[in-house]
């Protein structure tokens, strides 16, 4: 997938600098946005269909919540000191990272602040989910393995689990699934508190 | 902007419905990730697009690919940091076990 995603958009920056005239451009507005509402209600049918997850959830108890609002807390936090180091505002750095990791869903909502920040956004949460695959087997070794699954983020219930299984064990898989789901429910609504309404 | 992010909450709420009703647990959807992957490189291939035909964009794609590393590095720090306290604080071990367990 994540060839998929950097083999995408370089095909779409090179053909949108060298070939597609301005004037069609505005149609990849309404691709986006159709794109998006097709991956959102298709990520809502996985989400329902999914009953045995609320019996894990009673079987691991309530701790099994507490790690998707660290991630959401770490990621804020720490979203908020890297805009001390870049040329940009701490709103506009924790809006990036409020995507935690959607990297669909959080260049659409920014794209109406700046193009810029909608790049960003994309950049930012494409490393962030590669991120989750390329260093999960270093967490798991040298920090633990409940860590492995805050460093995806919303991605840690999909793209990113098998590389999470693979790294911890099975046990892993429902902290994963259930921290991606509430991190991807919290999302549109965290990115829109930061922006302001 | 909060009618666009209605939509997408409706949307995604609409698909939870849908899935707990009428879809099972067990059988395989291959539909599902199929219909995803297209969505998904229509949508990235657009996006690339958008930001290839927007010339502020790409003259500063440098920096901005230095700005979005910065971030998802504070980000995924920052997320295993607080996992970690937390993981501590409840008593689990690096395996995500409870000693007495």
């Amino acid at each position: 997938m994540s060839k998929t995603i950097i083999l995408s958009v370089s095909v779409g920056i090179l053909a949108g600098y060298f070939f597609v005239p301005d004037s069609w451009v505005f149609f990849c507005e309404y691709l986006i946005k159709g794109g998006l509402c097709v991956i959102l209600f298709l990520v809502g049918l996985d989400i329902g269909r999914q009953e045995s997850i609320w019996k894990e959830i009673r079987k691991v108890g309530f701790r099994v919540f507490l790690f998707p609002l660290a991630i959401i807390v770490g990621t804020l936090t720490f979203g908020a000191l890297s805009g001390l180091l870049l040329p940009m505002t701490i709103q506009e750095t924790v809006g990036v990272a409020a995507g935690l990791g959607w990297y669909s869903l959080a260049p659409m909502m920014l794209a109406e602040y700046s193009a810029t920040l909608s790049a960003t956004a994309f950049l930012a949460n494409v490393f962030r989910e590669i991120g989750g695959i390329v260093l999960v087997a270093l967490v798991a070794d040298k920090v633990g393995f409940i860590e492995c699954i805050a460093l995806s983020g919303s991605s840690a219930m999909d793209t990113c689990l098998p590389a999470i299984v693979s790294a911890t064990n099975d046990r892993i898989a429902i902290y994963a699934i259930v921290s991606g789901v509430i991190v991807t429910i919290f999302i549109p609504f965290l990115i829109q508190i930061v922006m302001g309404f | 902007m909060p009618y666009t992010l209605l939509l997408y909450l409706a949307l995604m709420g609409l698909g939870i419905f849908v899935g707990s009703k009428k879809m099972s647990d067990q059988k395989e959807y291959t539909w599902i990730p199929k219909i995803q992957y297209i969505a998904v490189v229509v949508l990235i291939t657009a996006l690339g697009i958008q930001i290839g035909s927007d010339d502020k964009v790409v003259s500063s794609l440098k920096e901005i690919g230095v700005s979005a590393f910065v971030i998802s590095i504070f980000s995924m720090a920052g997320s295993v940091i607080c996992v970690h306290l937390v993981r501590k604080w409840i008593g689990l071990n690096k395996e995500g076990v409870r000693e007495d367990e």
